[in-house]
């Protein structure tokens, strides 16, 4: 018969034994304790980003359908109204966005807890994460932005922070917007001003009056869009090869004539420039008309450009002649500027180095598009003769008219 | 009678088993922390605010005069590039409105990092980025997980793009582009 082992364990094999399971279980219950928690973080998390993106979702789709135009602060009377913002629509409505402090009893116990509003709807989160929100924890800052080259667009951002005692890091809302003031083209629809500019600021040379500068009119700009015009410079050159703006109230809005389509491709030929829209929002582009054959220096020039949404058609007539045209996007408008009018150079540009060297006798704006007979009868190299254009035409909104054409 | 071993085990024994129970523990580890990493950073990919943010800029480009030239991706000979990456400053320089670019891609509104200008279709840019270094790593893993898009039915090719949006808070997200042809 097989004898028994009966030794059993050593103390210290039992001691081993001991500290090793002890260890195992342990480090099992670590484990799992830390994914009990991880758990339950993100299950707050969740929460917590399921309630910012209900909230997020409202304002963005409001933002996206009804066009933001602005974003203000609350007011009640000459008062701001704390932790309240109003957001206004191109559509004519409003909205107001606001963080609330309101009681929630919770087992029978009062609670004061945040919550938001947004266009009278109150987004409240499960009341196990709202119970825990910090008090007075919640609360926006909006950012407006300034400087922008379109004076209709603004940046803002809503920041909405929301906390939570279990979890590090902000939880908040962060939006982002663009508002898209309509207003600003929509108002008005004349015509702003009339009457002569100043005349420039000019040096006398052996060549005439040479503008290194630029001067603006004071009482004249077209603060509204521009569904027909006329725009006529009669000039030359003392030197070319560079671009050169010499007759326009450019600024992401308004139009002028220029010496080449950009500072990149100084072409030496005529263009009629101006930032055309439908209506679309950020649709504002900067379209040009330009001559075929290039300019000589010291030679005058009579140079129109016309546009008309009648006909959806930018054209640019030389010395009384349509040279090309360009056909639009039906219902296209030109774009508000809110500067004046320029001779000389462009001031809608922060470094202007663009300037007009040589000389203009006549810069005439008319607030429709003459027809090609009119332009080829009193728009020509020999003349700029305003008492020629037929009353049922137009009168000239601006003009300077030195009268010393050669 | 045969005596009983009490030898216990042998060292060869020990260090097998050893062995084995460490191979099983690195063959877990290896598989369950990058599905655990890979969980974490698929939760910044195409959150709501990302693909708000990059419609931001997707709006912006389009809706800028020189919007068509940051969205070329053929050199002057017709050589495609597959993508062209663009800091906040080099693609603002490119466009018109500079200000606005500025502005809006700040780190005070979106803080972006980096806009990727690549094709509508996604199988160039996913070839592209495998193992490559030229993007970070966190880019590199988004354009391996994102849909694959081929072109859209009765549409001309070069008019679509893609732009995918990296954004300073390790979000991104992805959109197309339409502009006139290359």
């Amino acid at each position: 018969m097989k004898k028994l082992n009966n030794k059993g364990f050593t103390v210290v094999e039992l001691t081993l034994s001991f500290v090793l399971v002890f260890t195992l279980a342990f480090s099992m219950y670590q484990l799992l304790f830390n994914y009990r928690v991880k758990q339950n973080e993100e299950s707050i998390k969740a929460q917590l980003t399921d309630y910012r993106d209900q909230v997020t979702l409202a304002i963005q789709n409001d933002i996206s359908d009804k066009k933001l135009k602005n974003i203000d602060y609350c007011m009640m009377g000459s008062n701001v109204v704390d932790r309240c913002l109003v957001l206004n629509f191109n559509d004519g409505t409003s909205k107001q966005l606001a963080v609330e402090k309101g009681i929630k009893t919770y087992n029978g116990e009062d609670y004061d807890i945040n919550y938001i509003t947004y266009g009278g709807i109150i987004y409240e989160s499960s009341d196990a994460i709202l119970l825990e929100y910090r008090a007075n924890y919640m609360l926006y800052n909006t950012y407006e932005s300034d400087n922008l080259e379109d004076s209709r667009v603004n940046v803002y951002k809503i920041s909405i922070p929301i906390y939570h005692n279990d979890l590090e890091g902000n939880y908040g809302i962060e939006i982002v917007a663009v508002g898209y003031n309509y207003d600003y083209e929509e108002s008005g629809g004349a015509i702003v001003g009339g009457g002569s500019i100043t005349p420039p600021a000019e040096t006398t040379t052996a060549e005439g009056r040479v503008y290194n500068g630029y001067t603006t009119s004071t009482n004249y700009s077209l603060n509204s869009k521009v569904t027909s015009q006329t725009i006529v410079a009669r000039l030359k050159f003392s030197s070319i090869g560079t671009y050169q703006q010499f007759f326009g109230n450019w600024q992401l809005g308004g139009s002028g004539l220029t010496l080449g389509v950009s500072a990149s491709t100084p072409n030496n030929k005529f263009c009629y420039g101006a930032y055309i829209s439908t209506g679309k929002a950020f649709d504002n582009k900067y379209t040009t008309v330009c001559a075929t054959s290039e300019v000589s220096a010291n030679t005058f020039y009579t140079v129109v450009g016309t546009f008309d949404q009648a006909d959806n058609k930018m054209k640019i007539y030389v010395n009384g002649t349509l040279i090309s045209s360009k056909t639009l996007s039906s219902g296209s408008y030109i774009t508000a500027s809110s500067l004046p009018f320029t001779v000389g150079g462009n001031i809608g540009q922060a470094k202007n180095t663009s300037y007009f060297y040589g000389t203009s006798s006549n810069v005439l704006i008319y607030d429709k598009a003459l027809s090609a007979a009119t332009i080829s009868t009193c728009l020509t190299n020999s003349k700029v003769d305003t008492s020629c254009v037929a009353s049922s035409d137009s009168t000239a909104k601006l003009k300077v008219n030195e009268d010393h054409t050669k | 009678m045969k005596k009983s071993n009490e030898k216990g085990f042998l060292l060869a024994e020990a260090i097998v088993v050893g062995v084995f129970v460490l191979s099983l523990f690195t063959f877990l580890f290896a598989n369950v922390v990058p599905l655990i990493g890979q969980y974490e950073a698929q939760e910044k990919y195409d959150t709501i605010d990302s693909v708000y943010n990059a419609n931001l800029i997707r709006s912006m480009i389009m809706g800028d005069a020189n919007g068509s030239k940051v969205l070329k991706l053929k050199d002057n000979t017709g050589v495609d590039t597959i993508y062209q990456d663009y800091s906040v400053d080099t693609l603002c320089n490119k466009l018109e409105q500079k200000n606005y670019c500025r502005k809006l891609l700040n780190s005070t509104f979106l803080d972006v990092n980096t806009v990727y200008v690549t094709w509508y279709r996604t199988s160039k840019i996913k070839a592209k980025a495998k193992n490559s270094p030229d993007f970070p790593r966190a880019v590199r893993d988004y354009i391996e997980e994102m849909d694959k898009y081929t072109q859209p039915t009765g549409s001309t090719y070069d008019s679509y793009k893609r732009i995918i949006v990296y954004f300073n808070d390790g979000t991104l997200a992805n959109l197309e582009v339409r502009m006139k042809e290359e």
